[in-house]
């Protein structure tokens, strides 16, 4: 898999300059007293890799000033990526980093993030690319209803061994906000973990955009067949046809009347008499009358019904609403208020001995006592699912608007025929008395009018009803690709999860190695990692024992890295390791272990003081910095 | 677990029974009644139960409003909200009872028996102050100062007056004395 290593590094402003070419593989060793910079050094490779430095920042709280108050300021580093060589340039204060490639001679400047005129002009950041030439594939985790894409600067958390995080949380939380509540969240913490130590999936992320995609097209297609719908809804409010089947037969009776109306006004036309016909209309009106009395005082029950329905999905809907913000807040308090966990006794917090099918309080009644403890995991599959409901609730809820809305167009409607029809008849009766057919006549032509236009109508709602059937197959078949594509994805899950064990398993064995060695057996012999991927230690440590539990823990990353084919770059950047009132022997001795990187293929950054060096690792040194000879050299003006 | 008991497990789900449900309502309601020392403590822990669902729920923190001291004549369907109310809290005690207790052997509160009640008070109000004062609890931590009256003193009232006051007065049928 990928592998970093910087050759050279360089930085220069109107008034300080630096630069170093003596980076090689193994260990590299920057040797200094406190203020001299050495952790300025690891600050320059962290800004040069797309980092964030908040003390290189112009509002900081406390701003290096040499470097927030130079002007012109870049800093640049020679990236080995694999065997291709790439210089990276990123001006102080500026959220993009050009690069220029070196085998194929070309330039290009990335955003190191998702928005603005270079992520635009290329569209992918510093991240993906750096990603793309480590062969990782883009990753994406889930968090409560949201997606995030893992960057690189989130793995840098594992690679990045820093001063300012705790030791004992392990994973840096250098430069991160504490109230981004997606960074310090657990899954993310975890993601970090399992990225490093598995290996590219290309498979399974290949299925998991393809499946992405799929569902895409498929909201594509499912937008489009609901604008038909809405037109077809329309089209017959237009027109009063509710069925697809009765379109046909519709469209052949208008056609008659059409015939017969014709022939009708030929008849008023030709004959002298038509007291017949003035009847005829008014009885065939009347008949008119109560079918669409009938069916309006129908639509009123409907709406009533309907009116119902929505208020209950209403309630439906507030309730599911009020559920998800309470499952976020019980899920930020978990993650913040670790009480409950895995292993301990959920009351006195004392470490359970659990024999198999047996309760927490040593019954043989068998009952799953984690029935009622509840994981990250399992709360946000919870909340998953209620995130669904609310989805249906609002599909019903806006159904049912759309259905009151037709209905209540489909009363008024009938209200205004129902008007007409009343003024037709006056108009009718009125014309009778004063033997005048122009009433008559009248009332035919309109209708011919109208029937003419319905027939129109018709002809389009079925071409429309044709584009239904051809689209509602799309999806359809859209739908079982889905449906092979998840199969398959669980599947790969599956392997991808034996993997991540497997690595899993190894990783705690080289960490455990090292812990023993470091202590001796007797002293400390049980190490297991939690469901978060933290050490277990079962015996109490002094305070400065979480030097060696950090630092190992990074190490073992690396050893893993050597040995099995996973993610994690083999490059490791440390911060100077004194802190926590380690003594200087101790420190002496976790300095030994660095030796067996001497030469091999991975590149260690490590910066420290004078007293905890040891004379073996002289030939590691590739820097010394001191009071007189500070990191950032004063140009001459 | 296959994956019908994850299913089933997801179905009996409920918030009420919810631990982390009850202790962020509980660590809230003691820092925003600002009962953080022995002096200022929370008077008798069973009150919490009934105070839950009033900062957890728009409808019923309305109810409280309204309907406390009596402030309002009462009908028949919000008696029977009321009654509901009751019932469920006082199911709900012994639960919240274990809640306290591993919430204290965590050091995040301290209880202090007296002879007929149990007070309580936050005790790592520093540590937790992050996490309390995140805008995610804006809704509940708004109910509370709705609640939050000088009048009232929620936090130092006793318990069989907060019953009397919010269950009896409205004609509730209580157990208790």
């Amino acid at each position: 898999m990928g592998r970093i290593k910087i050759k050279d590094i360089k930085y220069e402003g109107d008034n300080y300059y630096y630069f170093n070419d003596n980076f090689k593989d193994g260990l590299n060793i920057i040797l200094g007293e406190n203020g001299n910079g050495k952790s300025t050094f690891t600050y320059l490779v962290i800004y040069a890799l797309g980092g964030r430095v908040p003390y290189f920042e112009q509002d900081s709280k406390a701003p290096i000033s040499v470097i927030v108050n130079d002007k012109n300021n870049y800093v640049e580093i020679t990236l080995i990526i694999n065997d291709n060589e790439y210089i990276l340039n990123r001006k102080i204060g500026y959220n993009y980093i050009s690069i220029y490639d070196k085998f194929k001679e070309e330039y290009i400047t990335l955003s190191l993030i998702r928005n603005g005129y270079f992520y635009e002009k290329e569209g992918i950041t510093f991240s993906d690319w750096i990603f793309n030439k480590l062969g990782i594939n883009i990753i994406e985790i889930n968090q409560n209803s949201n997606t995030h894409r893992v960057n690189f600067d989130d793995l840098m958390r594992l690679i990045y061994y820093d001063q300012k995080t705790e030791n004992e949380k392990i994973i840096s939380e250098f430069a991160i906000n504490t109230s981004n509540f997606y960074k310090n969240g657990i899954i993310m913490r975890r993601s970090i973990f399992e990225i490093l130590i598995s290996n590219f999936f290309k498979e399974y992320y290949d299925t998991y955009f393809n499946l992405k995609e799929l569902l895409t097209k498929k909201q594509d297609r499912v937008d489009k067949r609901n604008a038909i719908d809405v037109l077809i809804q329309n089209l017959r409010k237009n027109i009063g046809v509710t069925e697809e089947d009765k379109l046909l037969e519709k469209l052949e009776k208008d056609k008659n009347e059409l015939n017969r109306l014709i022939s009708i006004r030929e008849g008023i036309n030709s004959e002298s008499s038509f007291e017949d016909n003035v009847i005829f209309r008014i009885s065939e009106l009347q008949k008119e009358m109560v079918k669409l009395i009938s069916e309006k005082n129908m639509l009123k029950q409907l709406i009533e019904d309907i009116d119902e329905d929505l208020n209950k999905s209403l309630i439906v809907r507030e309730n599911l609403k009020n559920d998800i913000k309470h499952l976020e807040k019980i899920l930020f308090t978990s993650q913040y208020i670790n009480i409950i966990n895995e292993g301990k006794c959920p009351f006195c917090q004392e470490k359970l001995h659990i024999r198999e099918n047996q309760c927490i309080c040593g019954s043989d009644k068998y009952l799953e006592y984690h029935r009622f403890i509840y994981s990250d995991k399992e709360y946000i599959n919870i909340m998953k699912s209620k995130i669904k409901g609310l989805k249906t609730a609002n599909e019903s809820i806006e159904y049912c608007e759309n259905e009151k809305q037709n209905i209540i167009n489909r009363y008024n409607e009938i209200e205004e025929q129902i008007q007409k029809n009343m003024n037709s008849i006056k108009q009718i009766t009125e014309g009778a008395t004063l033997n005048i057919n122009s009433a008559a006549m009248d009332e035919i032509t309109e209708n011919i009018i109208k029937i003419k236009e319905e027939v129109s109508e018709l002809e389009i709602l079925k071409e429309k009803y044709n584009e239904l059937t051809e689209i509602s197959r799309e999806i359809e078949s859209i739908e079982t690709m889905i449906k092979i594509n998840k199969e398959k994805l669980d599947e790969l899950e599956e392997e991808k999860q034996r993997t991540i064990e497997n690595n899993l398993t190894e990783f705690e064995k080289i960490y455990g190695d090292y812990l023993r060695n470091f202590y001796g057996n007797d002293v400390i012999n049980e190490i297991s990692l939690d469901r978060n991927y933290m050490p277990i230690i079962g015996v109490y440590k002094e305070q400065s024992f979480n030097v060696p539990k950090r630092i190992f823990y990074y190490l073992s990353l690396l050893k893993l890295s050597l040995e099995k084919n996973i993610n994690f770059p083999r490059f490791l950047i440390v911060d100077t390791m004194k802190a926590e009132g380690i003594d200087i022997e101790k420190l002496k001795r976790l300095l030994e272990y660095f030796k067996e990187f001497e030469g091999m293929e991975c590149q260690i950054i490590l910066t420290g003081g004078y007293e905890e060096h040891i004379n073996e690792l002289d030939k590691c040194v590739i820097e010394q910095l001191n009071d007189k000879d500070k990191l950032l050299k004063e140009k001459l003006q | 677990m296959d994956i019908n008991d994850i299913k089933k497990k997801r179905l009996l789900y409920d918030k009420g029974e919810d631990i982390y449900f009850s202790i962020y309502n509980i660590l809230l309601l003691l820092k925003y009644l600002e009962c953080v020392n022995e002096d200022k403590a929370f008077k008798d822990y069973r009150k919490l139960t009934f105070l839950i669902p009033i900062i957890s729920d728009e409808v019923i923190n309305t109810i409280f409003i309204d309907y406390y001291r009596a402030k309002n004549k009462i009908n028949k369907n919000i008696r029977r909200r009321l009654s509901k109310i009751y019932n469920e809290g006082i199911e709900n005690i012994a639960f919240i009872r274990y809640i306290l207790l591993i919430l204290e052997k965590n050091n995040i509160i301290k209880l202090i028996s007296e002879e007929n009640k149990v007070d309580l008070y936050l005790c790592e109000k520093d540590k937790l102050e992050k996490f309390l004062l995140n805008p995610i609890f804006s809704d509940e931590v708004r109910r509370i100062s709705n609640i939050k009256s000088n009048k009232y003193q929620i936090a130092k009232v006793s318990y069989s007056t907060f019953i009397n006051n919010l269950f009896k007065i409205n004609g509730v049928s209580v157990w208790e004395e």
